[in-house]
C-alpha cells in the first residue's frame, strides 16, 4: 500500500483513539486530566485554574514562567476553541478553531475496509512521523524565541481538532529538552499499542509523565 | 521530599538532605565552615558550636557533612521539638531518653544505674518502659500527663539524672570503643535570655564530656566568660556572597531561570546572603507574577514587601540607633552583644536577622550590615537611599527603562490624579513593617494555590481575621480550591489557649492525626510561656501543610514571640468581606462542572463539591444580606 495512504489511516487513527473524548463528562475528564498533568510536565510551581464552566462550555489556565506567557482556554458545547497565550507585558495571541468553517474529513475519504491492510503494514516509522506531524513538528508553525529555546517550540498552525491542538501545547510549551525526548518515546509506545489494538486510549494514560 | 528535576522547587525552611537534593540544589558557599566542619567530624574529639543566624544554611551545612563524611552522630537530640515547659525537665528528658535509647540499642549494660525505680518506683520497672514515659510512641492523654510527671520528678532531681545520664554515655562509649557522637539539635531556637538559656547551659555542662556538636544561633557565640558555651570551639555559618545566592535561586528555578537572571540579581541583593529570605523572595515573586497588572519592578517590590511582613511584621524591634550605627560603621562591636537582657539590644537584632553578620573572627568587632529588607524602615524618610529603592532603580536600569516605568499604580484612588514616581516608590517601600497589608481570599489563594496546596508540598500559612464568620466559608473554598487539583484530606481544630489549658498537648495530638491538610482555630488568649513553647517547636510542623486561622488583634501580640516560627509561615491578613473576591455566579460554574464527576465520596471530586455548596450557601446568604441592607 502507497505510504501516505498507510499513514493517513494512522494519521485517522491516532485522532480517533486518542483525541475524541465523547460525551460531555468526557470532555471535562480529559481536559481535567490535561490541566493537572501540566504541573508535573513543565516541573513548575504553578497550579492551574479549572477547568471549569457550565452550560456546556469548559474553560481553564495555567502559567508557564519560561516563557513569560500565560495559557487560557475555552471550550464550547458546539467545538469552537479558544485559546490564549498572552505575554505578561501584555500582548496576547488568540488561536480560534471555529467549526462552522470546513475542513476534509479523512474519515469520508478513507475507506475503511482497507484499515486492517494498512495497519499491518505500517512500521514504526510510519506512526513516528505521523506523531510528530500532529504535535512535536507540526507542518505549518509559529515559534516562540525565548532564552536557551530559541527555535523549539512549534506551536501548530492547522490543527482544527481542539483536543489534540491543547494536548500539543503540552508538549510545546515544556522547556525541557529531557522531558520533551521522554515524552516522544512514550506517546510512540502508547499510540503504537492503541493502535496495533485498536483500543481508545484514556485520559488518565494520554496524560501520564514519561 | 519529592524535587522536581528539571524546574521549578521553591519549598522553605526544609533542609537539603538527600543524595537528589544535594544533586540538583546544593550550592557550595560556605566553604570555610563545610570544611572546618569536615575536619572536626573526621578527627575532632571535643565539643564543638556550629552558629548562624536564623535561615543562614545551618541544618544543611550539617545535613551535608554528614552526608560526605559518613560519619553520623551515635546519638541525635532534638531540642526543638519535644519540649513542654523549656525548662531542665525538658532538655534533660530529651537527653535522657535518647541516651537511654542508644544504650538499648547497642546492649550496654545498664544494671549499675537504677533510675528506673528511681524516677517513678510505682510505674517503671525496666529501661524500656522508661524509655515509653520519656518518649511516647502514642500520643494519649495518659502518656502525656506521665510524661509531664515524668519530667517534674527529673526537673527536681536535676543535678543527679545529669550525672547518670553522663554515666550511661561512659558506658556507651565503652561499648562502641570510641568517642560517643552527640548531634544537639535546634538550640539554635532559643535566645540568649529566660529560663530556656539558663537550663540549656545545664545541659551544654551534661555534653560536654562528649564529641558533641551544637547547632545554635549566632547569638550563642557570644556568650560571656563563665557560660559553658563560651569556652567551646566553634565553627561560623557567615552571610553568603551575593553571586552564590543568586546561584542557589538559580538553581531553584531549573530551565526556568534564565529568563529571571536580572530579577534574580535584584532578589539576591535584598536577602543579604541570607539562603531562607532569598527564598522566600523568590516564592514572593513568582506568587506576584501572577498578577497580570503589575510590571515586573512593582512584582520586585511586593515581593520585598511580602517577605517583610512575614518575617518582620510586629517583631521585636532594635534601637534606630544601633541599626545607624551598624549601617554607618558596618560593624558591631562585641561589648554591644554581651550587653544584658534590654530588648533593644545588638541580640534582637542579630536574633531577630534586622542585622546579618559577615564574619565573626575579630577580637572585638564583627563585620555586619543591615538586613537590606528592613533598612529603610529605620532611615529618614527620604527616598534616595535606601537598598531597596536603590536595588529597584538598578534593576529598573538594567532592564533599560525608566524609574517611572516600574509601573507601580499611578492613580491617587481618592482623587484620581497621577502620583510622581517617588511618592509610587515610597508607598511600596514603606508600607508593611508595621502590619501585614489585607488580602481577598482570592489573593490568598493565588499564594497558597502554588505553595501550600499541594501534596507535593509542605508549606504553612497564618491566615488572620477581623470577621469570624467569615473564616468557615473562606476555609471552605479553599479546601474545595485544593481538591481541584489533587484529592486532599482536610482536619480542622478549634485549639483554646490560655490559663488552665493545654493547647501544646491538644496541637501535639492534632498532628499525630493523619491527614493532608491541618486547620487550626486559635482560641482564646494564648499567654506568653504556650507563645513560646510553640515557636520552639518549629521543625514539628516542616513536614506538615498548615493553615492556622488567628484572629488579628490576637495575633499582633502573638508575632512577637514567633521569631522561629514566622519563617516556616507566609502570613495573610484575611479581608473582612468575601462577596468582593468570590462571585455566587464563579462558585456555581464550579459546581456545575465538578457535580457530574463525582463517583464516590472519598474523593477529590467530591470535596470540591461538598465544600463549594458551604460557600455557594454563605455567599447567597450574605448577599441576601446586602440586598436587605
Amino acid at each position: 500500500m502507497d505510504k501516505d495512504l498507510i499513514r493517513s489511516f494512522l494519521w485517522e487513527d491516532v485522532m480517533n483513539l486518542g483525541f475524541y473524548p465523547g460525551d460531555l463528562k468526557s470532555k471535562k475528564k480529559w481536559l481535567r486530566a490535561l490541566l493537572s498533568s501540566l504541573r508535573e510536565f513543565w516541573d513548575i510551581s504553578e497550579h492551574q485554574e479549572g477547568p471549569c464552566g457550565k452550560e456546556g462550555t469548559i474553560t481553564g489556565r495555567i502559567d508557564n514562567s519560561h516563557f513569560n506567557i500565560w495559557l487560557k482556554f475555552e471550550l464550547r458545547e458546539n467545538g469552537y476553541l479558544h485559546v490564549e497565550l498572552g505575554h505578561i507585558d501584555g500582548r496576547v495571541l488568540f488561536y480560534h478553531s471555529d467549526p462552522d468553517y470546513f475542513v476534509p474529513q479523512l474519515s469520508k475519504i478513507l475507506d475503511n475496509k482497507q484499515r486492517n491492510i494498512a495497519i499491518g503494514e505500517s512500521e514504526t516509522t510510519d506512526i513516528e512521523l505521523v506523531l510528530a506531524s500532529c504535535m512535536f513538528h507540526p507542518r505549518e508553525h509559529l515559534h516562540i524565541v525565548a532564552p536557551d529555546f530559541d527555535h523549539q517550540a512549534r506551536i501548530g498552525g492547522g490543527i482544527s481538532n481542539p483536543f489534540l491542538y491543547l494536548f500539543h501545547l503540552r508538549y510545546q510549551l515544556c522547556p525541557i529538552p529531557q522531558k520533551r525526548e521522554a515524552e516522544k518515546g512514550r506517546l510512540l509506545e502508547l499510540f503504537r499499542n492503541a493502535i496495533y489494538s485498536n483500543s481508545r486510549i484514556n485520559a488518565e494514560d494520554l496524560m501520564a509523565q514519561p | 521530599m519529592k524535587r522536581n528535576r528539571f524546574g521549578i522547587n521553591l519549598d522553605e525552611g526544609v533542609p537539603l538532605e538527600s543524595e537528589e537534593d544535594y544533586e540538583i540544589l546544593f550550592v557550595d558557599f560556605l566553604g570555610e565552615a563545610a570544611s572546618k566542619l569536615r575536619s572536626w567530624l573526621e578527627s575532632g574529639n571535643d565539643p564543638v558550636l556550629l552558629g548562624g543566624q536564623i535561615g543562614s544554611g545551618k541544618s544543611t551545612l550539617i545535613a551535608k557533612g554528614f552526608h560526605d563524611t559518613g560519619r553520623l552522630p551515635d546519638m541525635v537530640l532534638h531540642f526543638d521539638r519535644e519540649s513542654l515547659n523549656l525548662d531542665i525537665g525538658d532538655f534533660l528528658g530529651i537527653t535522657l531518653a535518647e541516651t537511654i535509647k542508644a544504650a538499648l540499642l547497642g546492649n550496654v549494660d545498664l544494671s549499675s544505674f537504677n533510675l528506673p525505680a528511681e524516677l517513678n518506683p510505682g510505674q517503671f520497672g525496666d529501661w524500656n518502659a522508661l524509655l515509653e514515659g520519656l518518649s511516647p510512641s502514642v500520643f494519649t492523654m495518659k502518656s502525656f500527663e506521665t510524661r509531664k510527671q515524668l519530667l517534674k520528678t527529673i526537673a527536681e532531681n536535676a543535678e543527679y539524672v545529669g550525672k547518670a545520664v553522663v554515666g550511661i554515655g561512659k558506658h556507651i562509649e565503652t561499648s562502641l570503643g570510641h568517642r560517643l557522637f552527640v548531634f544537639a539539635s535546634g538550640i539554635d531556637k532559643f535566645d540568649t535570655t529566660g529560663a530556656a538559656a539558663i537550663a540549656l547551659n545545664d545541659i551544654a555542662t551534661v555534653l560536654s564530656p562528649f564529641k558533641t556538636l551544637f547547632e545554635v544561633n549566632a547569638v550563642h557565640l557570644f556568650s560571656k566568660p563563665g557560660s559553658l558555651f563560651h569556652s567551646v570551639e566553634r565553627i561560623f555559618v557567615p552571610a553568603v556572597k551575593e553571586e552564590a545566592v543568586k546561584d542557589m535561586l538559580l538553581k531553584r528555578l531549573g530551565v526556568y531561570g534564565k529568563p529571571l537572571e536580572i530579577e534574580l540579581t535584584a532578589l539576591a541583593e535584598c536577602s543579604g546572603g541570607n539562603p531562607r529570605q532569598a527564598l522566600r523572595l523568590l516564592s514572593h515573586y513568582e506568587s506576584a507574577r501572577k498578577n497580570r497588572e503589575r510590571s515586573t519592578g512593582e512584582n520586585l517590590a511586593v515581593a520585598m514587601r511580602e517577605t517583610r511582613n512575614d518575617f518582620f511584621s510586629y517583631a521585636p524591634k532594635p534601637s534606630a540607633e544601633l541599626m545607624k550605627m551598624v549601617k554607618q560603621t558596618h560593624k558591631i562591636g562585641a561589648n554591644l552583644l554581651m550587653l544584658p537582657g534590654d530588648k533593644e539590644t545588638a541580640l534582637t537584632a542579630l536574633y531577630g536577622n534586622w542585622i546579618l553578620l559577615d564574619d565573626a573572627s575579630g577580637k572585638d568587632h564583627w563585620v555586619t550590615a543591615p538586613n537590606p529588607l528592613v533598612d529603610s524602615y529605620f532611615q529618614d524618610k527620604s527616598m534616595q537611599d535606601g537598598p531597596e529603592t536603590r536595588i529597584l532603580l538598578s534593576y529598573a536600569e538594567s532592564s533599560g527603562i525608566s524609574a517611572a516605568g516600574l509601573g507601580l499604580p499611578r492613580y491617587d484612588a481618592a482623587t484620581g490624579k497621577e502620583k510622581m514616581p517617588d511618592q509610587l516608590l515610597w508607598e511600596y517601600l514603606s508600607s508593611g513593617v508595621e502590619q501585614p497589608i489585607q488580602s481577598n481570599l482570592t489573593e490568598v489563594l493565588d499564594v497558597l494555590g502554588a505553595a501550600l496546596l499541594s501534596k507535593d508540598r509542605s508549606d504553612r500559612a497564618i491566615i488572620a481575621f477581623n470577621d469570624k464568620s467569615i473564616t468557615e466559608a473562606a476555609r471552605a473554598y479553599l479546601f474545595a480550591k485544593a481538591n481541584t487539583y489533587e484529592y486532599q484530606r482536610h482536619r480542622h481544630a478549634v485549639i483554646k489557649g490560655g490559663a488552665g489549658e493545654e493547647p501544646l498537648a491538644a496541637i501535639e495530638e492534632f498532628l499525630s492525626e493523619t491527614t493532608d491538610i491541618y486547620s487550626i482555630e486559635f482560641d482564646g488568649t494564648w499567654d506568653a510561656r504556650q507563645l513560646d513553647i510553640l515557636d520552639k517547636h518549629r521543625d514539628n510542623f516542616i513536614s506538615k501543610q498548615m493553615l492556622w486561622w488567628i484572629p488579628l488583634d490576637k495575633l499582633r501580640s502573638y508575632l512577637p514571640h514567633w521569631t522561629q516560627l514566622r519563617q516556616l509561615f507566609e502570613v495573610f491578613v484575611l479581608e473582612d468581606e468575601l462577596l468582593g473576591s468570590i462571585s455566587p455566579e464563579n462558585i456555581e460554574a464550579d459546581l456545575v462542572f465538578f457535580e457530574d464527576l463525582v463517583e464516590h465520596v472519598q474523593s477529590s471530586e467530591s470535596n470540591v463539591v461538598n465544600n463549594l455548596k458551604k460557600v455557594l450557601e454563605y455567599l447567597q446568604t450574605a448577599r441576601i444580606g446586602v440586598d436587605r441592607g
